[in-house]
């Protein structure tokens, strides 16, 4: 069961999770051929954290007075791979059954849209993916998602649901339901 | 009326052309076309970069920060340049001046996003790849983000139908008028 539970596994990304806009922790959303799961973790943020401790206690004795780049560098690599465990422990928890863990059916996916807040006079940008569900409910996933959009379109499109781009983002048309005729 | 003069989106990229590496640049996103410029200002802030954190480092410690200095000129130089080359690419597009290629939004017949793992999974590079109607393969590698579901929104504003495959995104032809 477990095996079959991660062999699924389409794609998992490091986000911060929001539900109807509020802000609602750090985690991964993983991808699976039926649904999307959300898993609290918090590697990353450790790895931020003592990833500069490390860098400048290991870097002191030789370069003392290079503490702020040792501290700069340690954040770079700590986070790297704080997201890196981060990824593989949410996929080990999904494959134990998913305690805790925040599932959206995909069938259940009325629209998704990908939000960009730009920062510096539009150099830089943060996206947002926002999977909205049938009952209106919006998931907001915060981070370097990339084409993670796109993938649970093509997901859905798999499972036979037909989804189409509009000027606003992509929309899963509603499945027709049988008339029993 | 949407300014046809502005682009929507724009991102620092290297290029491939049917799989084969052509260059390093900016890709645009117009309301009609993409456009790619070629541009590597972000080389020259990468060296600039450099060559300033060793001066700093070397007045601040007295010695020469050994590959401390180099790989922040690199990571300094990335994050300045890049929006460099955006602002150049725009204007290069705007005056009509550089080395730009434009492709059609009309001629677009699909679009998917390859991933590959770097560092034994610690990482992803992306590469957008835009098949057109008559099969050339333009490939967009970089922190692309969500260009792909921007370019078929871009698409379905011109009334084209683009849905999703499991491949990725497919553009429906166009239907011909009849006449009637």
């Amino acid at each position: 069961m477990e095996m079959a539970e991660s062999a699924s596994l389409i794609r998992r990304e490091s986000a911060r999770r929001y539900v109807n806009g509020r802000r609602e922790g750090w985690g991964v959303v993983l991808l699976y051929p039926d649904r999307l799961a959300s898993v609290k973790t918090r590697a990353e943020l450790w790895g931020c954290l003592l990833g500069p401790a490390v860098m400048v206690a290991a870097g002191w004795p030789v370069t003392a007075t290079l503490g702020a780049f040792h501290a700069f560098i340690g954040v770079l690599l700590g986070s790297t791979i704080g997201r890196f465990i981060d990824r593989r422990r949410a996929a080990r928890k999904m494959a134990a059954g998913g305690a805790g863990a925040t599932i959206i059916p995909l069938d259940a996916i009325g629209s998704m849209r990908t939000d960009r807040t730009t920062r510096w006079s539009g150099q830089f940008a943060v996206e947002t993916l926002v999977v909205t569900t049938a009952d209106g409910t919006e998931y907001g996933f915060c981070g370097r998602i990339g084409s993670l959009q796109t993938e649970i379109a093509g997901t859905l499109a798999g499972l036979g649901r037909e989804v189409r781009a509009t000027p606003l983002g992509l929309a899963v048309t509603p499945q027709a339901v049988s008339s029993g005729a | 009326m949407t300014d046809r003069s502005k682009p929507i989106r724009s991102e620092s990229t290297w290029f491939r052309v049917n799989g084969a590496r052509s260059g390093k640049g900016v890709v645009l996103l117009y309301p009609d076309r993409l456009v790619s410029v070629r541009i590597y200002a972000e080389y020259a802030c990468w060296f600039l970069m450099m060559v300033v954190l060793d001066i700093v480092a070397y007045h601040i410690f007295r010695d020469i920060a050994g590959w401390l200095a180099p790989a922040f000129g690199v990571l300094l130089g990335s994050l300045i340049g890049r929006p460099v080359d955006r602002w150049l690419a725009a204007r290069m597009v705007a005056g009509g001046r550089g080395k730009a290629a434009s492709i059609p939004l009309d001629l677009i017949a699909s679009l998917r996003t390859d991933r590959s793992a770097v560092l034994a999974g610690l990482s992803f590079t992306e590469t957008v790849v835009v098949t057109m109607a008559d099969g050339t393969e333009y490939g967009f590698l970089g922190r692309n983000g969500s260009l792909q579901a921007d370019i078929a929104s871009a698409l379905a504003e011109l009334g084209r139908d683009v849905r999703a495959t499991p491949l990725g995104l497919a553009v429906l032809p166009q239907a011909v008028g009849n006449g009637a």
